[in-house]
């Protein structure tokens, strides 16, 4: 279990936290959606102990994050940054990485073919010299194969093509674990109806709510009585709400409206 | 021990930069050396070869120490890309904090004592082709320790000047600050025509090579205006090889304590400080 305790996140540059004051747990599968900008893979960032946290804690399986080293099968993160060590190719690197995690590496293969990126090509290539999708693709099957209890997956989907889409959600339903999913694709809702979803606007967090609960519900301007969740975006107030007020969730692009709201606001 | 030493080394050993700057860059310098700004006589009498032995050993004393100063740059470089992911390798691989610290340092370490081991042999074979005459090593074993200790004050001076910029977040001096380690190693080889005199006890890697010129030749070197030396000119103040080693100790002391104090402060730069 990842618990978030009154997290506040920021760089040295910017006064402003980009994560302020989050507070969650996160135990099984979940989805976190949230426009870019938001603060999704600052989190992420945070919590794999890769970005300073000005205030508050991280706690997984109860351990303050500060204090966990050299303790492979715990946590695993697809940011590419982290797999370019050297001025090695991606095969090199694949290999140093299921190494020092004890991971699978006949599975990393497996999953790097399913997603069309055979070790010929890793031979060949620095992690830095892959295309997008296949960097994000070399990315995912590692920290997948590294047999981390915990994953974190920062845009898993991104630049991948519909029908590898589809190979690499059959990995995620098959992992025992806990997965946190960061996303603004919400064709992802109707497909991981069993997730539980948490929102990230403005460096806030608002959830969770179960994928097939927010399937069927409306999104109201404004407070609403009983809501089953409400977020502030760009100064104002919306409801996630059961019944006949707003509009129906399950049109998607009513939440990627909110996400606009977001961002321009 | 984990994959990373191997392919640290690997990596080190592969790295076009290092090994043009390292080994190709020098390599040009031990031929001017040799074939442009030595004489060419044949050594034919005892001076004759010990003169050729002296500047063999000061060719790949100085040529040597560029040629480890210009593999550090690269390694400032390493370092710095690395210390956010480094944060998360000893987190949460078996890579801990220990490991990969150490793992690195003799991977460096022995990357650099393999180029510079080039560049020796590469002198000796030039002078064989010049003058017939195999420079005399006089303590081998010496001078292999001269090189590590070369090695290990070069590595830690780029570990230091890495963290210095990931601590402080001044991470536009990058290309600026990783170049010191050449800058200081030029200014050591300046001692070729400028006498330090008691200074040398205190630059940083300046006697590096009156070590190693002592234990390749048995000659004690001055304490600068080597090329005046060579040529037999008056007597010049000897080094003081007890202060020399000290000095090089204090400085290798003076590094990796003061990476020791900053490593404690890091917690890598996040990439978003890096785009500039």
């Amino acid at each position: 279990m990842i618990e978030l305790i009154d997290l506040y996140v920021s760089y040295g540059w910017r006064r402003e936290p980009i994560i302020k004051g989050v507070s969650a747990r996160f135990d099984g599968l979940h989805l976190v959606l949230g426009p870019n900008g938001s603060g999704k893979t600052t989190l992420f960032r945070a919590i794999a102990g890769l970005t300073p946290i000005t205030s508050g804690k991280i706690l997984i399986d109860g351990v303050d994050i500060d204090s966990i080293y050299g303790k492979p099968g715990i946590l695993a993160i697809n940011l590419g940054e982290i797999y370019s060590l050297m001025h090695l190719n991606a095969y090199d690197h694949l290999r140093l990485f299921m190494d020092l995690t004890n991971g699978d590496m006949d599975l990393a293969l497996k999953i790097l073919e399913d997603l069309g990126v055979d070790a010929g090509l890793l031979r060949k290539r620095k992690p830095w010299e892959l295309s997008a999708g296949q960097k994000k693709a070399y990315s995912t099957a590692i920290a997948l194969a590294s047999r981390a209890k915990h994953v974190l997956l920062d845009e898993p989907f991104e630049q991948l093509d519909p029908a590898r889409k589809g190979r690499l959600l059959e990995y995620f339903k098959e992992f025992k674990g806990v997965i946190l999913l960061n996303t603004h694709e919400t064709w992802l809702l109707p497909v991981l109806r069993d997730w539980s979803t948490v929102f990230v606007f403005e460096g806030k967090l608002y959830g969770p709510i179960a994928a097939s609960e927010l399937l069927e519900a409306r999104l109201a301007v404004g407070e609403v009585d009983d809501a089953l969740l409400k977020f502030e975006v760009a100064g104002k107030t919306y409801s996630v709400v059961v019944g006949d007020v707003g509009e129906p969730l399950s049109r998607l692009t009513t939440l990627d409206k909110v996400y606009e709201l977001a961002v321009s606001g | 021990m984990t994959l990373y030493l191997k392919l640290k080394m690997k990596d080190l050993l592969t790295n076009l930069e290092i090994l043009g700057w390292g080994i190709v860059f020098i390599e040009f310098w031990v031929l001017m050396w040799l074939f442009v700004f030595s004489k060419g006589a044949p050594a034919q009498t005892e001076w004759d070869v010990y003169v050729v032995n002296i500047n063999a050993a000061m060719a790949y004393s100085f040529l040597g120490l560029l040629s480890m100063a210009a593999v550090a740059i690269s390694l400032a470089y390493s370092i710095f890309y690395t210390s956010r992911a480094a944060r998360y390798l000893t987190k949460f691989t078996r890579a801990s904090p220990a490991t990969l610290m150490v793992e690195d340092f003799v991977a460096s370490l022995a990357a650099i004592i393999i180029i510079v081991a080039v560049i020796i042999f590469s002198v000796i074979g030039c002078t064989y082709m010049k003058w017939g005459v195999i420079p005399h090593v006089e303590n081998p074993a010496a001078v292999f320790v001269d090189l590590v200790l070369g090695g290990v004050a070069l590595y830690w001076l780029a570990y230091m000047l890495a963290l210095v910029l990931v601590v402080t977040r001044r991470t536009r001096a990058l290309s600026m600050m990783s170049f010191v380690p050449l800058i200081l190693a030029f200014i050591a080889y300046a001692q070729l025509w400028v006498d330090f005199g008691n200074l040398v006890y205190v630059i940083p890697l300046s006697t590096i090579p009156a070590l190693l010129v002592y234990h390749s030749t048995g000659a004690i070197p001055p304490t600068g205006s080597y090329l005046w030396w060579l040529g037999g000119g008056e007597l010049l103040q000897a080094v003081n090889l007890k202060l020399a080693a000290v000095s090089l100790f204090a400085w290798i002391f003076i590094f990796a304590g003061v990476s020791l104090i900053l490593l404690r402060k890091s917690r890598g730069v996040p990439i978003e400080e890096l785009r500039f």
